[in-house]
């Protein structure tokens, strides 16, 4: 055995190394899978980018919300970060209407909570108990990011309120929570329409029609404290 | 809890409550059958068990579920509109949403959509004892023409914002009338086997459980509380001390046609003479005799004859509780 090993390196025998010449190199194997695995490993990249690349994502599934259009886009990468942020959002919009009473006001930030992800838990349990191919998360993301325009007639009816609560602002409100409540329906069925079996299809309607319904009523009769 | 899941399937026990399936046999409805059991609700025809003819032992929960969600939230919404548009010249009211009024009407729905189709089932299974007959419904049956028959009301809520008195309290009799039929068309084959006593009983609770539930809606808690809790006296009073109440030989120029329905069990007789206990089978033939269906022993013993139209129960235990009177 010693012979074997000895041959290749049969001429080395009697080479010496020096030792003013320091002896350095690079062991490493040449291993062509390392560059994928540079792509995926997110270990080193600066918070900033991560911190973008997911409100990157929670952005374009705005747009796809803001234009629906019946694409698998909203569905393959779901997140619940807009979800929640939007529902955050909606539900501090709602605080400080009649804020001074004690029950007879609107509803609290824990209510609107309990609605908004309540209601989107009964709604997918509901979709899938009457076998719909769409998984829970999914769906959840959809019913989330669909709330969207209703946030921003929120928004708006803040806005117009500051300037006055007589009819006028009352009518504008009104045919702006409409459009937005007819724009968060549209846009949800658009998304969810393809994954349920065709005679059932308006059973899976309905209930969101009516979550979104609610959502804009408590919009709607937002009043704000004198 | 396993009880309960056992009571939930009691139809269709095909897989274990732990899978998804087990629930997904619930909801085995298409579009078309849930508007056609929504409008057979709303359109109680005589002669047309709900259970029977919509059902048809495809009951599911989809309905009861969504129609009592609906209803919740459109008695908030028009209740809070009507107390705004009853105060709209006031210019010290200011418009509030009243949102704890989604709370009350949840829970107060929601209990009478699952706790008196308990109690309902209950009674019935209970009265019929042992014997599977062709009209126990089981409990989902029961959950479900519950749910269903609750659906008229979504648009009485809808139409009260109107602000006439008298249109309101016409709406919720039309309500009441039309949604007590149906549950009445449906339990009524079922009750009518009893004697007429309970049956009538039976019935009368099922429609005044509902009526309380429409007129709560219009005049407010406390007074339905209050209504509910004198009903409720009285009724237990009826079931606890029936022994105060004696029974009225129902015919003795009838016998053939209930002979007919009593389950063929043989008639016997007892008397006492001289303090010696006498039974003997009843012969064919002409005899008035008293018959008295013993619930603990299930079967039929007469006790006591008498020659007047009056029959006591004489009896001290709580195992009698009817008295028929038959001609044989």
């Amino acid at each position: 055995m010693a012979e074997e090993a000895s041959r290749p390196f049969a001429g080395l025998s009697d080479v010496s190394i020096p030792e003013d010449i320091p002896v350095e190199g690079d062991i490493s194997v040449p291993v062509g899978a390392s560059r994928r695995d540079d792509e995926y490993s997110t270990l080193d990249e600066p918070v900033k980018e991560t911190i973008l690349r997911d409100l990157r994502a929670v952005g374009k599934k705005f747009i796809h919300v803001l234009y629906p259009k019946r694409s698998s886009a909203l569905l393959r990468d779901w997140d619940l970060w807009g979800p929640l942020l939007l529902c955050v959002t909606l539900a501090l919009l709602l605080q400080g209407g009649a804020a001074d009473s004690d029950d007879q006001g609107g509803p609290q930030f824990a209510e609107v909570f309990v609605i908004i992800w309540f209601g989107s838990i009964v709604i997918t349990l509901n979709s899938k108990l009457l076998g719909g191919t769409i998984s829970f998360f999914q769906s959840l993301c959809v019913l989330g990011y669909c709330i969207m325009p209703l946030t921003v007639a929120m928004a708006v009816c803040r806005i117009v309120l500051i300037g006055g609560s007589g009819t006028v602002s009352f009518a504008v409100r009104l045919v702006v929570v409409t459009a937005s409540f007819g724009w968060s329906t549209f846009a949800s069925t658009a998304f969810l329409a393809d994954s349920q079996p065709p005679n059932r299809k308006a059973l899976v309607v309905y209930p969101v029609f009516l979550f979104y319904f609610v959502i804009g009523w408590m919009i709607l009769t937002f009043s704000p404290s004198q | 809890m396993l009880f309960f899941f056992q009571l939930l399937g009691g139809h269709k026990p095909t897989s274990g409550f732990w899978t998804f399936e087990y629930y997904e046999s619930f909801f085995n409805v298409d579009t078309v059958q849930v508007l056609d059991r929504v409008k057979g609700s709303v359109l109680p025809l005589p002669g047309r068990n709900f259970i029977k003819h919509y059902l048809r032992s495809n009951p599911d929960l989809y309905g009861p579920f969504w129609i009592c969600v609906t209803l919740v939230f459109s008695v908030a919404i028009s209740g809070n509109l009507s107390t705004f548009l009853s105060e709209m010249g006031n210019p010290a009211y200011h418009y509030r949403p009243q949102f704890h009024r989604v709370t009350i009407a949840a829970v107060v729905i929601f209990m009478y959509a699952w706790l008196v189709p308990i109690g309902v089932w209950g009674f019935l299974t209970w009265r019929q004892g042992s014997e599977r007959q062709i009209g126990a419904y089981s409990f989902l049956e029961t959950v479900c023409v519950y749910g269903y028959s609750l659906f008229i009301y979504i648009p009485t809520s809808v139409l009260w914002i109107i602000p006439f008195e008298w249109l309101r309290w016409v709406l919720i009799v039309v309500a009441m009338v039309i949604s007590g039929s149906v549950l009445v068309l449906t339990f009524w084959p079922v009750v009518r086997d009893d004697t007429k006593l309970m049956a009538v009983a039976t019935v009368a609770t099922i429609v005044v459980l509902h009526a309380l539930l429409a007129v709560g809606c219009k005049v407010g808690e406390r007074a339905t509380l209050s209504c509910a809790a004198f009903i409720s006296t009285v009724f237990n009073t009826r079931l606890i001390l029936p022994r105060f109440f004696s029974f009225r030989c129902i015919s003795s120029r009838q016998p053939s046609t209930y002979l007919h329905q009593l389950p063929p069990h043989r008639l016997f007789k007892h008397w006492s003479l001289n303090n010696t206990d006498h039974r003997q089978e009843v012969l064919a033939g002409r005899q008035e005799m008293k018959v008295v269906w013993n619930h603990r022993q299930k079967n039929y013993v007469s006790i006591i004859i008498q020659n007047s139209d009056y029959c006591h129960c004489e009896a001290s235990d709580m195992s009698w509780d009817v008295c028929v009177c038959v001609c044989v």
